[in-house]
């Protein structure tokens, strides 16, 4: 699945550590600590490793609302978001690069 | 005009009353909730808005199946097998928020109303456990409960 993005929210934990992940409507910088996960769908497993929020909410809201996992490339590119309740991914038009800070 | 202002006073609060889940509080029957089948989650569907949007009240739907009503200051749950679901509100518009369940997991909706055209739509969302769990100990189960075995 492809289409526009729309703002991504984060309720719940943050984390000092782990991804930061961008707001792409205000401008401002979001820490989300992610741990890697599986999915279903194979399509996706060899585009990117997904990652999955800990301790915290991540969803994608557009039309309606849905959980999102993080899809990140090896070089710490955010390529989209994988939607586990639909088990599909939503594509950015553009890819992010994504500040990672490392475990103290 | 005292007399109008009484009046307007009492409809208001007669509308705020009839609106509001009526029901045990979380306390009274947190107890009876069975424990987790073991290849299953639960959803907690809540409502904790009351003044705002009493009157936009939808059943609310998992999967295509109803499972309850977003209520004010109302409040209950559903048991699933682990994986992906589909909860859905339908007013003049249809809201849905797709989700993950885990096995043994726990997750908590937030049903709210929102403004429409015509008339109000209920909001679906995902909430942070520990704000959840605080909210839903003051609101009113409106679900069913077990029951007790002969």
């Amino acid at each position: 699945m492809s289409g526009k993005l729309s703002r991504p929210v984060l309720r719940g934990g943050w984390a000092s550590n782990g991804l930061s992940l961008p707001d792409m409507f205000v401008g401002g910088m979001i820490s989300v600590k992610t741990e890697p996960t599986s999915v279903p769908n194979a399509e996706i497993l060899q585009t990117s490793p997904v990652y999955r929020p800990i301790g915290a909410i991540l969803t994608i809201e557009g039309r309606n609302m849905h959980e999102a996992y993080l899809v990140v490339t090896d070089t710490h590119m955010l390529i989209g978001f994988y939607l586990p309740g639909k088990s599909s991914l939503s594509r950015l038009p553009a890819s992010v690069q994504l500040p990672v800070e490392e475990n103290p | 005009m005292k007399t109008r202002f009484t009046m307007a006073a009492l409809i208001a609060a007669s509308i705020l009353a009839t609106g509001c889940a009526g029901g045990p509080q979380y306390a009274v029957v947190a107890s009876s909730f069975p424990p987790l089948a073991a290849d299953e989650g639960r959803i907690f569907f809540f409502r904790s808005s009351s003044l705002l949007g009493v009157a936009t009240q939808a059943p609310i739907r998992l999967d295509d199946v109803i499972v309850g009503a977003s209520r004010p200051r109302g409040f209950f749950y559903v048991d699933r097998p682990a994986g992906s679901h589909v909860a859905s509100a339908s007013t003049e518009i249809k809201t849905t928020l797709s989700f993950t369940l885990d096995a043994g997991e726990t997750k908590y909706i937030r049903t709210s109303p929102g403004f429409g055209f015509v008339m109000g739509r209920i909001v679906l969302e995902l909430e942070d456990p520990q704000k959840a769990q605080a909210e839903i100990k003051k609101l009113s189960f409106t679900g069913s409960l077990p029951l007790d075995e002969e």
